[in-house]
């Protein structure tokens, strides 16, 4: 149980922080989301699930992308905070857990390489958060939203039509093909 | 200082952009970003994470009221 413990994934604080930052927002549903994530991977080292624990989803790539098309077409013309979007949200979230859970870890260590293209990366990414908290603090320091405008401030009223939404989800998509696309339960 | 914040989005999207073009054309000296995430997913709370994150993009930009 120690070990297990003391294997905790870096991820588990980086969805605590988020959590925190997001209820000194006021963002109830967002603490929520990621107060559940923190949760799930404080608990993930507990469990050893093997892969008869979980249904392994056999679907054929035409059917995905009849899928996907239909979500993508339903989710640009449906409003925001409709109760059939949010239906779809968690279905869509339910079927990734149990896709992307379901089976052990490998145990690959990564070589120099990956390494070090994890440090460009992850630098990268640091650097891009770091300027959209800075963005965030100040609009709440001076209270000056457009100003300080954040990603979610520029983006999202450009996503007030049905055409920016629906290309919107298909980049959407297309990141989480790029994500999921090399992994599937052997 | 909004049109300064747009430009360093921008900026950060090119350099996304180009830095994985380059990763692809030298793939001894950087992996690119889909190898690298494609290494990560073999973890299961890497995959768990990175799902959870793509999935919140998804539910904030196309679902929440800002």
């Amino acid at each position: 149980m120690k070990g297990k413990i003391l294997g905790l994934s870096p991820w588990t604080g980086i969805f605590a922080i988020t959590f925190l930052f997001q209820l000194f927002r006021k963002e109830l549903v967002d603490a929520f989301i990621f107060g559940g994530a923190t949760i799930v991977l404080l608990l993930q080292p507990l469990f050893h699930l093997t892969k008869s624990a979980f249904p392994l989803l056999k679907i054929d790539k035409r059917a995905i992308w009849t899928l996907i098309s239909f979500f993508i077409l339903l989710a640009s013309f449906l409003p925001r905070q409709s109760l059939l979007l949010s239906i779809l949200f968690i279905i869509l979230g339910v079927i990734l857990f149990l896709e992307l859970w379901g089976v052990g870890e490998h145990k690959s260590k990564l070589d120099r390489l990956h390494t070090k293209g994890a440090w460009v990366w992850g630098t990268v990414a640091l650097s891009i958060s770091l300027i959209e908290l800075s963005a965030l603090v100040m609009a709440r320091v001076t209270g000056e939203d457009e100003r300080y405008a954040t990603i979610s401030e520029l983006l999202v009223p450009q996503l007030d039509t049905q055409f920016n939404r629906f290309l919107f989800g298909l980049i959407w998509i297309f990141i989480g093909y790029i994500v999921v696309r090399h992994w599937r339960r052997k | 200082m909004r049109n300064f914040l747009s430009l360093m989005y921008l900026f950060s999207l090119f350099l996304i952009l180009l830095l994985n073009f380059y990763a692809v054309r030298n793939p001894k000296k950087l992996i690119s970003l889909p190898t690298l995430l494609s290494g990560l997913m073999e973890q299961r709370a890497n995959r768990l994470a990175l799902g959870i994150i793509w999935w919140w993009l998804g539910w904030h930009f196309l679902f929440a009221a800002l």
